[in-house]
Protein backbone atom coordinates (compact mmCIF):
# COMPACT_ATOMS: atom_id res chain seq x y z
CA UNK A 1 0.00 0.00 0.00
CA UNK A 2 1.63 3.08 -1.18
CA UNK A 3 1.92 6.09 1.16
CA UNK A 4 -1.01 7.99 -0.65
CA UNK A 5 -3.19 5.00 0.01
CA UNK A 6 -2.82 4.83 3.33
CA UNK A 7 -3.50 8.28 3.95
CA UNK A 8 -6.59 8.21 1.83
CA UNK A 9 -8.29 6.15 5.15
CA UNK A 10 -8.88 7.66 8.17
CA UNK A 11 -7.41 6.01 11.10
CA UNK A 12 -8.92 3.13 13.10
CA UNK A 13 -9.71 5.71 16.35
CA UNK A 14 -10.96 8.63 14.33
CA UNK A 15 -13.42 6.12 12.64
CA UNK A 16 -14.44 5.09 16.17
CA UNK A 17 -15.00 8.34 17.40
CA UNK A 18 -16.96 9.61 15.04
CA UNK A 19 -19.07 5.88 14.96
CA UNK A 20 -19.60 7.25 18.48
CA UNK A 21 -21.40 10.55 17.42
CA UNK A 22 -24.12 8.83 15.81
CA UNK A 23 -26.15 8.94 19.09
CA UNK A 24 -28.04 11.42 18.94
CA UNK A 25 -31.27 11.30 19.33
CA UNK A 26 -34.18 14.28 17.47
CA UNK A 27 -36.22 16.35 20.07
CA UNK A 28 -39.55 15.81 20.63
CA UNK A 29 -39.85 19.72 19.01
CA UNK A 30 -38.72 17.92 15.37
CA UNK A 31 -42.72 15.74 15.10
CA UNK A 32 -44.52 18.77 16.40
CA UNK A 33 -43.06 21.34 13.58
CA UNK A 34 -43.28 18.67 11.30
CA UNK A 35 -46.73 17.62 12.27
CA UNK A 36 -47.86 21.31 12.26
CA UNK A 37 -46.48 21.67 8.77
CA UNK A 38 -48.34 18.98 7.20
CA UNK A 39 -51.23 19.63 9.11
CA UNK A 40 -51.22 23.59 7.83
CA UNK A 41 -50.70 21.54 4.36
CA UNK A 42 -54.10 19.92 4.56
CA UNK A 43 -55.49 22.85 4.86
CA UNK A 44 -53.60 24.77 1.88
CA UNK A 45 -54.92 22.41 -0.01
CA UNK A 46 -58.19 22.79 0.47
CA UNK A 47 -59.54 24.70 -2.47
CA UNK A 48 -63.02 26.38 -2.32
CA UNK A 49 -66.09 24.61 -4.45
CA UNK A 50 -66.31 26.60 -7.89
CA UNK A 51 -69.81 26.94 -6.64
CA UNK A 52 -68.95 28.46 -3.32
CA UNK A 53 -69.62 32.08 -5.17
CA UNK A 54 -73.00 30.95 -5.96
CA UNK A 55 -74.06 30.39 -2.37
CA UNK A 56 -72.80 33.01 -0.66
CA UNK A 57 -73.90 35.77 -3.00
CA UNK A 58 -77.53 33.85 -2.65
CA UNK A 59 -77.21 34.69 1.15
CA UNK A 60 -76.40 38.11 0.82
CA UNK A 61 -79.04 39.09 -1.55
CA UNK A 62 -81.68 37.19 0.57
CA UNK A 63 -80.18 39.14 3.61
CA UNK A 64 -79.94 42.61 1.23
CA UNK A 65 -76.50 43.30 2.09
CA UNK A 66 -76.05 43.50 -1.80
CA UNK A 67 -78.49 44.15 -4.57
CA UNK A 68 -80.42 41.73 -6.08
CA UNK A 69 -79.01 41.16 -9.62
CA UNK A 70 -81.45 41.71 -12.98
CA UNK A 71 -80.39 40.36 -16.35
CA UNK A 72 -80.07 44.23 -17.83
CA UNK A 73 -77.14 44.53 -15.22
CA UNK A 74 -75.40 41.27 -16.19
CA UNK A 75 -76.08 42.37 -19.94
CA UNK A 76 -75.07 45.54 -19.75
CA UNK A 77 -71.07 45.50 -19.64
CA UNK A 78 -71.65 43.69 -23.10
CA UNK A 79 -74.21 46.53 -24.53
CA UNK A 80 -71.81 49.15 -23.01
CA UNK A 81 -69.16 47.93 -24.96
CA UNK A 82 -70.92 47.56 -28.77
CA UNK A 83 -72.37 50.90 -28.02
CA UNK A 84 -68.77 52.42 -26.99
CA UNK A 85 -67.51 50.57 -30.01
CA UNK A 86 -69.93 52.11 -32.68
CA UNK A 87 -69.28 55.24 -31.06
CA UNK A 88 -65.72 54.74 -31.75
CA UNK A 89 -66.08 53.76 -35.15
CA UNK A 90 -68.61 56.72 -36.48
CA UNK A 91 -66.90 59.15 -35.14
CA UNK A 92 -63.85 57.98 -36.63
CA UNK A 93 -65.43 57.69 -40.23
CA UNK A 94 -66.88 61.27 -39.85
CA UNK A 95 -63.54 62.37 -39.48
CA UNK A 96 -62.20 60.25 -41.90
CA UNK A 97 -64.79 60.92 -44.27
CA UNK A 98 -64.15 64.73 -43.45
CA UNK A 99 -60.98 64.84 -44.07
CA UNK A 100 -61.09 62.87 -47.29
CA UNK A 101 -63.85 65.35 -48.97
CA UNK A 102 -62.34 68.51 -47.69
CA UNK A 103 -60.62 68.62 -51.30
CA UNK A 104 -63.88 69.06 -52.97
CA UNK A 105 -65.56 71.75 -50.70
CA UNK A 106 -66.51 74.82 -53.03
CA UNK A 107 -63.62 77.01 -52.86
CA UNK A 108 -63.59 80.57 -55.05
CA UNK A 109 -60.73 80.97 -57.06
CA UNK A 110 -59.54 84.46 -58.05
CA UNK A 111 -59.55 84.71 -62.06
CA UNK A 112 -56.50 86.40 -62.65
CA UNK A 113 -56.79 87.10 -66.58
CA UNK A 114 -58.68 86.30 -70.24
CA UNK A 115 -56.12 83.43 -70.57
CA UNK A 116 -57.06 81.58 -67.44
CA UNK A 117 -60.37 81.59 -68.03
CA UNK A 118 -60.02 80.56 -71.67
CA UNK A 119 -57.07 77.53 -69.87
CA UNK A 120 -60.40 76.25 -67.64
CA UNK A 121 -62.93 76.68 -70.17
CA UNK A 122 -60.92 74.14 -72.42
CA UNK A 123 -60.47 71.67 -69.19
CA UNK A 124 -64.22 71.49 -69.04
CA UNK A 125 -67.50 70.49 -70.34
CA UNK A 126 -70.24 72.52 -70.29
CA UNK A 127 -73.66 73.81 -71.16
CA UNK A 128 -74.80 77.37 -72.22
CA UNK A 129 -77.84 78.52 -70.21
CA UNK A 130 -79.37 82.07 -70.60
CA UNK A 131 -79.14 84.45 -67.73
CA UNK A 132 -83.39 84.63 -67.35
CA UNK A 133 -82.64 81.17 -66.83
CA UNK A 134 -80.92 81.58 -64.00
CA UNK A 135 -82.14 82.02 -60.38
CA UNK A 136 -80.25 85.80 -58.94
CA UNK A 137 -78.53 83.65 -56.38
CA UNK A 138 -77.18 81.82 -59.32
CA UNK A 139 -76.72 84.36 -61.27
CA UNK A 140 -74.28 85.95 -58.55
CA UNK A 141 -72.43 83.12 -58.24
CA UNK A 142 -72.10 82.72 -61.66
CA UNK A 143 -70.13 86.31 -61.77
CA UNK A 144 -67.79 85.47 -58.78
CA UNK A 145 -66.96 82.94 -60.79
CA UNK A 146 -65.99 85.03 -63.54
CA UNK A 147 -68.84 83.97 -65.87
CA UNK A 148 -70.91 87.05 -67.64
CA UNK A 149 -74.11 87.71 -68.85
CA UNK A 150 -73.81 88.20 -71.97
CA UNK A 151 -71.99 84.74 -72.98
CA UNK A 152 -73.60 82.83 -70.56
CA UNK A 153 -72.49 80.49 -67.74
CA UNK A 154 -69.67 77.92 -68.97
CA UNK B 1 -36.26 -2.50 -5.00
CA UNK B 2 -37.76 -5.59 -3.64
CA UNK B 3 -34.66 -5.85 -0.82
CA UNK B 4 -36.12 -2.59 0.32
CA UNK B 5 -36.86 -3.35 3.84
CA UNK B 6 -39.01 -0.39 4.23
CA UNK B 7 -40.83 -0.99 1.07
CA UNK B 8 -43.99 -2.15 2.89
CA UNK B 9 -43.99 1.06 5.11
CA UNK B 10 -43.33 2.87 2.18
CA UNK B 11 -46.75 1.27 0.17
CA UNK B 12 -48.51 1.17 3.25
CA UNK B 13 -48.41 5.21 3.11
CA UNK B 14 -48.85 5.17 -0.72
CA UNK B 15 -51.87 3.43 -0.39
CA UNK B 16 -53.47 5.15 2.39
CA UNK B 17 -55.27 8.49 2.78
CA UNK B 18 -56.63 10.87 5.88
CA UNK B 19 -55.98 9.54 9.04
CA UNK B 20 -54.68 5.86 7.73
CA UNK B 21 -52.12 8.18 6.01
CA UNK B 22 -50.99 10.00 9.17
CA UNK B 23 -50.23 6.49 11.00
CA UNK B 24 -48.93 5.05 8.12
CA UNK B 25 -46.56 8.04 8.10
CA UNK B 26 -45.34 8.21 11.93
CA UNK B 27 -44.00 4.81 11.79
CA UNK B 28 -41.50 5.70 9.20
CA UNK B 29 -41.03 9.33 10.85
CA UNK B 30 -40.12 7.10 14.24
CA UNK B 31 -38.01 4.95 11.97
CA UNK B 32 -35.88 7.68 10.40
CA UNK B 33 -35.86 10.62 12.90
CA UNK B 34 -33.08 10.12 14.58
CA UNK B 35 -31.14 9.33 11.73
CA UNK B 36 -32.34 12.39 9.94
CA UNK B 37 -31.61 14.49 12.51
CA UNK B 38 -27.82 13.12 13.69
CA UNK B 39 -26.90 14.11 9.60
CA UNK B 40 -28.48 17.24 9.38
CA UNK B 41 -27.03 18.17 13.03
CA UNK B 42 -23.24 16.92 12.27
CA UNK B 43 -23.70 18.65 8.51
CA UNK B 44 -25.07 22.01 9.82
CA UNK B 45 -23.40 21.78 13.31
CA UNK B 46 -26.16 23.27 15.60
CA UNK B 47 -29.70 22.50 16.95
CA UNK B 48 -31.42 25.37 15.42
CA UNK B 49 -30.48 24.57 12.36
CA UNK B 50 -30.93 20.70 12.23
CA UNK B 51 -34.32 21.15 13.67
CA UNK B 52 -35.01 23.23 10.77
CA UNK B 53 -33.05 21.28 8.40
CA UNK B 54 -35.06 17.76 9.98
CA UNK B 55 -38.05 19.35 9.82
CA UNK B 56 -38.28 19.95 6.23
CA UNK B 57 -36.81 16.69 5.17
CA UNK B 58 -39.81 14.83 7.20
CA UNK B 59 -42.08 17.19 5.74
CA UNK B 60 -40.49 16.56 2.11
CA UNK B 61 -40.99 13.01 2.66
CA UNK B 62 -44.73 13.31 3.68
CA UNK B 63 -45.61 15.20 0.51
CA UNK B 64 -43.17 12.97 -2.08
CA UNK B 65 -43.65 9.64 -0.65
CA UNK B 66 -46.36 8.98 -2.73
CA UNK B 67 -44.55 9.52 -5.88
CA UNK B 68 -41.08 7.29 -4.60
CA UNK B 69 -40.53 4.48 -7.39
CA UNK B 70 -38.36 2.55 -4.99
CA UNK B 71 -35.73 3.36 -7.83
CA UNK B 72 -33.10 3.37 -4.97
CA UNK B 73 -33.50 2.46 -1.21
CA UNK B 74 -35.81 4.33 0.54
CA UNK B 75 -33.46 5.26 2.89
CA UNK B 76 -30.89 6.56 0.46
CA UNK B 77 -33.43 8.73 -1.02
CA UNK B 78 -34.29 9.92 3.23
CA UNK B 79 -30.74 10.60 3.50
CA UNK B 80 -30.17 12.55 0.07
CA UNK B 81 -33.08 14.65 1.07
CA UNK B 82 -31.90 15.31 4.49
CA UNK B 83 -28.42 16.08 3.21
CA UNK B 84 -29.61 18.53 0.89
CA UNK B 85 -31.56 20.49 3.04
CA UNK B 86 -28.56 20.64 5.44
CA UNK B 87 -26.27 21.49 3.42
CA UNK B 88 -29.09 24.21 1.92
CA UNK B 89 -29.70 25.49 5.63
CA UNK B 90 -25.91 25.96 6.50
CA UNK B 91 -25.46 28.02 2.98
CA UNK B 92 -27.83 30.04 3.52
CA UNK B 93 -26.68 30.82 7.07
CA UNK B 94 -23.12 31.45 5.94
CA UNK B 95 -24.66 33.61 3.27
CA UNK B 96 -26.67 35.62 5.71
CA UNK B 97 -25.11 38.37 7.74
CA UNK B 98 -24.36 37.70 11.37
CA UNK B 99 -24.39 40.53 13.89
CA UNK B 100 -21.97 40.98 16.14
CA UNK B 101 -21.72 37.69 19.30
CA UNK B 102 -22.17 35.24 16.35
CA UNK B 103 -19.44 37.15 13.87
CA UNK B 104 -16.83 36.71 16.48
CA UNK B 105 -17.49 33.42 18.18
CA UNK B 106 -18.26 31.89 14.62
CA UNK B 107 -20.11 28.71 13.89
CA UNK B 108 -17.73 26.51 14.51
CA UNK B 109 -17.32 26.19 18.22
CA UNK B 110 -16.99 22.04 18.79
CA UNK B 111 -17.59 22.42 22.57
CA UNK B 112 -20.40 24.67 22.41
CA UNK B 113 -22.32 22.37 19.16
CA UNK B 114 -21.68 19.08 21.20
CA UNK B 115 -22.78 20.77 24.72
CA UNK B 116 -26.20 21.88 23.04
CA UNK B 117 -26.57 18.51 21.65
CA UNK B 118 -26.15 17.37 25.04
CA UNK B 119 -28.15 19.47 26.42
CA UNK B 120 -31.07 18.02 24.17
CA UNK B 121 -30.93 14.73 25.36
CA UNK B 122 -31.09 15.65 29.26
CA UNK B 123 -34.31 14.70 31.07
CA UNK B 124 -35.75 13.19 27.83
CA UNK B 125 -36.02 9.69 28.70
CA UNK B 126 -34.91 7.44 27.31
CA UNK B 127 -32.60 9.12 25.44
CA UNK B 128 -29.55 8.45 26.32
CA UNK B 129 -26.89 11.18 27.85
CA UNK B 130 -24.24 11.70 25.32
CA UNK B 131 -20.81 11.21 25.47
CA UNK B 132 -18.94 13.72 24.27
CA UNK B 133 -15.06 13.99 24.35
CA UNK B 134 -12.49 16.46 23.54
CA UNK B 135 -11.90 14.28 19.86
CA UNK B 136 -15.74 14.29 18.83
CA UNK B 137 -16.09 18.30 19.74
CA UNK B 138 -12.47 18.72 17.58
CA UNK B 139 -14.37 16.01 14.63
CA UNK B 140 -17.43 17.79 15.02
CA UNK B 141 -15.26 21.06 14.43
CA UNK B 142 -13.95 19.93 11.58
CA UNK B 143 -17.47 19.03 10.00
CA UNK B 144 -18.78 22.40 10.68
CA UNK B 145 -15.28 23.98 8.81
CA UNK B 146 -14.83 21.86 5.86
CA UNK B 147 -16.92 22.03 2.47
CA UNK B 148 -20.53 20.24 3.34
CA UNK B 149 -20.77 17.84 0.13
CA UNK B 150 -17.27 16.58 2.13
CA UNK B 151 -18.64 16.68 5.38
CA UNK B 152 -21.75 14.70 4.42
CA UNK B 153 -19.80 12.28 2.40
CA UNK B 154 -18.13 12.04 6.30
CA UNK B 155 -20.94 11.40 8.36
CA UNK B 156 -22.85 9.45 5.89
CA UNK B 157 -20.17 7.00 5.54
CA UNK B 158 -18.64 7.15 9.26
CA UNK B 159 -21.43 8.38 11.25
CA UNK B 160 -24.59 6.67 9.74
CA UNK B 161 -22.31 3.74 8.76
CA UNK B 162 -23.80 3.85 5.30
CA UNK B 163 -21.80 1.43 2.40
CA UNK B 164 -20.64 3.37 -0.82
CA UNK B 165 -23.52 1.83 -2.99
CA UNK B 166 -25.49 4.11 -0.25
CA UNK B 167 -23.69 6.27 -0.06
CA UNK B 168 -23.69 6.71 -4.14
CA UNK B 169 -27.61 6.35 -3.89
CA UNK B 170 -28.20 8.88 -1.62
CA UNK B 171 -25.62 11.39 -3.12
CA UNK B 172 -26.78 10.34 -6.57
CA UNK B 173 -23.54 10.24 -8.25
CA UNK B 174 -20.90 6.90 -9.16
CA UNK B 175 -19.03 4.93 -6.95
CA UNK B 176 -15.74 6.58 -8.29
CA UNK B 177 -17.50 10.15 -7.42
CA UNK B 178 -17.91 8.42 -3.83
CA UNK B 179 -14.01 7.32 -3.57
CA UNK B 180 -12.88 10.09 -4.63
CA UNK B 181 -14.91 12.75 -2.57
CA UNK B 182 -14.47 10.57 0.46
CA UNK B 183 -10.73 10.64 -0.73
CA UNK B 184 -10.49 14.19 -0.10
CA UNK B 185 -13.08 14.48 2.64
CA UNK B 186 -10.06 12.35 4.57
CA UNK B 187 -8.16 14.70 3.82
CA UNK B 188 -9.52 17.40 5.04
CA UNK B 189 -10.42 15.90 8.36
CA UNK B 190 -6.42 15.28 8.69
CA UNK B 191 -5.60 18.52 7.93
CA UNK B 192 -8.06 20.09 10.18
CA UNK B 193 -7.14 17.54 12.89
CA UNK B 194 -3.66 17.76 12.78
CA UNK B 195 -3.55 21.18 12.39
CA UNK B 196 -5.90 21.91 15.85
CA UNK B 197 -3.19 19.20 18.25
CA UNK B 198 -5.84 16.39 18.04
CA UNK B 199 -3.74 13.45 19.40
CA UNK B 200 -1.22 12.82 16.91
CA UNK B 201 -0.95 8.82 17.33
CA UNK B 202 -4.00 8.39 16.75
CA UNK B 203 -4.05 9.97 13.36
CA UNK B 204 -0.87 7.62 12.30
Amino acid sequence: MTDSQQRSELPPQVIAEMREMGGLRAPPALWQGVSTQLITDKLELKKAPSNLWDGVHAQLVEEGVIAQPTRVFSLRPMFAAAAALLIVLSVAFQLDWSGSNAGLTPQLAPVLSAEQKAEFRSRVAFIEVQPHEMSATSQALAAALGGTSSEGIR
Amino acid sequence: MTSDPDTALVQRCQSSVGADFDDAYRNIFALYQDRVYNTCFRVTGNANDALDAAQETMVIIARRINGFAFRSNFSSWVYRIAVNAAIDIRRKRMDAPRSGISTIVGVADGAEMMQQAADETVGAEPYQALVVNENQQLIQSALSDMNPRFAAILVLRYIEGLSYDEISEAQECSLGTVKSRLNRAHQSLREFLESRGFDSSLLT
